[in-house]
């Protein structure tokens, strides 16, 4: 049995009577080894480490803690080493790193311990978080909820699809390319991919530490909210870390969003999505207009460049980092890696100079450019309907590495741009699987984004709607 | 290997196929890489002095709830 509750839910039940924590625990515990390995989306679980953080929670401290008790589980990148006890394993959903334990604990896991939430295992990830299907022959390949046919998407695939099934209220995922947001649009939920330099990546398995972010899966953008105002904040041992960039990520919730402006990005983004996901798009677009907000249409010079140069930056600082493990153990490695990787593997020192004053220059005058018209942008997530599992496999299917290549043609954009987006379930698709927009706002603007998706959210009820066969405990 | 490869990506593609990576694996990814690093070729080298990092800290309002004094358990 899911449980389906909200972060406050389980916050407020686990209040009232304490010895519930436990019990709230040993279900999530049971729920991730049960229905979340049937998912194929769990690598581990603790239920030792867990329940004694579940009974070390100093209730008189922790009650007003919005996330003590609560159970959570995250991405396999988040490294943990837990107090006289051994470090959890941190493979990077690779064959490549098998038996690899965390060399620390991630800034962020620290941050969610100070306010009580409860940490029960590690969620699959694509290998190396390179590859937006979900496809993972070593760590699994998630089944996503709401039709066990489809993919998740990745790379946080497992964090979806147990935010998704209802065992857990939120989970952390990355995000470099679009791995928060393609698999939270992918199961139905809010992913926020925050703004370059809000949250740490201190303590995650790397990928590409121009271009990483880190960001919350959930239900509810008021979870989302509660996850962000947790995680976020300066830390010192990330070269990106920006002080003072952190602000109160709740406050602004449920408040009205008349006077704001938004505007829909129509080409490139439009003109690169099916028709029917694009149609949706623009009634999401025109319903904002009810809502008193105002409204415009915006092209964006030099948008087309950010994807394949995202592609450029992520596979040249992947091959930076797994150069040597890709040329010793390729024949552990998925075949979606290995091309990633092999196509980063030739850019020189100059080039990567050039990438990063190319991406500088590109940015400032981006960021000018649609944040002096409007203050924020509506896209398509997806640019075509879900695809299922075996019409997606790259390892199986070569031809299906088009089809790879255009899945993060709306996301990959704001990862160059290092811009704050969220993305918002407002319907389903043809195929009955769950249908998103994405929301991009000027730099730390995560209050006014969040603002604006609970408009959204509030208005399209998606919270209403589960995955198939899945009920509510209470 | 591929005829438009200059002498530095050669080596690069003779030790991937040394360590036993396919040779059309390696072919394909050499087209793909070309195909990018041309791109960023046509855009040359900005005369653009700051870098993304001074960037975003311009925007930072440092209005609200920071606190700096918050370390993990490392």
């Amino acid at each position: 049995m899911s449980l389906f509750h909200s972060i406050d839910e389980i916050h407020h039940n686990v209040r009232e009577s304490r010895r519930s924590c436990l019990h709230y625990t040993q279900t999530v515990i049971d729920e991730l080894d049960g229905y979340g390995r049937e998912l194929q989306a769990v690598r581990f679980t603790d239920a030792e480490f867990a329940m004694e953080q579940a009974d070390a929670i100093d209730w008189e401290q922790a009650s007003a803690a919005p996330l003590a008790g609560v159970p959570l589980a995250h991405k396999e990148l988040f490294e943990r080493i837990p107090q006289g006890r051994e470090a959890w394993l941190s493979e990077g959903g690779s064959a490549s790193c098998e038996g690899r334990r965390s060399q620390k604990t991630a800034f962020v896991l620290g941050q969610l311990d100070r306010r009580g939430a409860i940490d029960c295992g590690r969620l699959v990830s694509v290998e190396y978080a390179l590859g937006v299907t979900g496809h993972n022959d070593y760590a699994g390949t998630p089944h996503n909820p709401w039709q066990p046919d489809y993919i998740c998407g990745g790379s946080s695939s497992g964090s979806a699809a147990c935010v998704a099934a209802g065992i857990i209220p939120a989970a952390l995922g990355s995000d470099t390319g679009g791995s928060v947001r393609l698999p939270a649009a992918a199961c139905g939920l809010v992913g926020l991919k925050p703004s370059y330099g809000l949250v740490s990546r201190s303590g995650v398995f790397e990928l590409s530490s121009s271009l990483d972010t880190v960001g919350p899966l959930s239900r509810s953008v008021r979870d989302c909210a509660l996850m962000l105002d947790a995680i976020s904040g300066y830390d010192g041992d990330d070269h990106a870390s920006i002080s003072g960039a952190k602000r109160s990520y709740l406050d602004r919730l449920g408040q009205p969003v008349s006077g704001l402006k938004l505007a829909l990005a129509t080409e490139y983004f439009l003109t690169g999505a099916d028709s029917d996901i694009a149609d949706r798009v623009v009634s999401c677009f025109e319903a904002a207009e009810g809502w008193g907000m105002r409204l415009s249409e915006i092209a964006i010079p030099d948008i087309e460049a950010t994807n394949p140069l995202n592609i450029l930056m992520i596979s040249s600082e992947a091959a930076d980092v797994h150069k040597d493990r890709m040329l010793n153990a390729h024949d552990v490695m998925n075949e979606q890696t290995i091309l990633r990787i092999l196509t980063g593997i030739y850019t020189s020192a100059e080039d990567r100079h050039r990438l990063a004053h190319i991406r500088a220059d590109i940015t400032a005058r981006t960021i000018d450019m649609i944040f002096s018209q409007t203050d924020f942008l509506i896209t398509p997530v997806w640019p075509f309907a879900l695809p299922k599992r075996t019409e997606s496999d790259v390892g199986a299917s070569p031809q299906a590495a088009p089809l790879m290549k255009r899945i993060g043609h709306n996301t990959r954009p704001f990862n160059f741009l290092g811009l704050p987006c969220i993305v918002v379930p407002v319907g389903f698709d043809r195929n009955g699987l769950p249908l998103s927009i994405q929301l991009v706002g000027k730099p730390y603007s995560e209050p006014e984004l969040l603002q604006l998706a609970w408009q959204f959210e509030a208005h399209f009820r998606f919270w209403d709607h589960r995955p198939r066969g899945q009920t509510s405990e209470g | 290997m591929s005829s438009q490869a200059g002498d530095t990506d050669k080596q690069i593609m003779a030790e991937a196929e040394d360590a036993g990576i396919s040779r059309q694996l390696i072919l394909q990814t050499h087209e793909d890489s070309l195909e990018l690093r041309e791109m960023l070729a046509r855009y040359g080298t900005p005369e653009i002095r700051v870098t993304l990092h001074q960037i975003y800290q311009h925007h930072v309002k440092g209005d609200e709830t920071e606190d700096n004094s918050e370390r993990s358990s490392r």
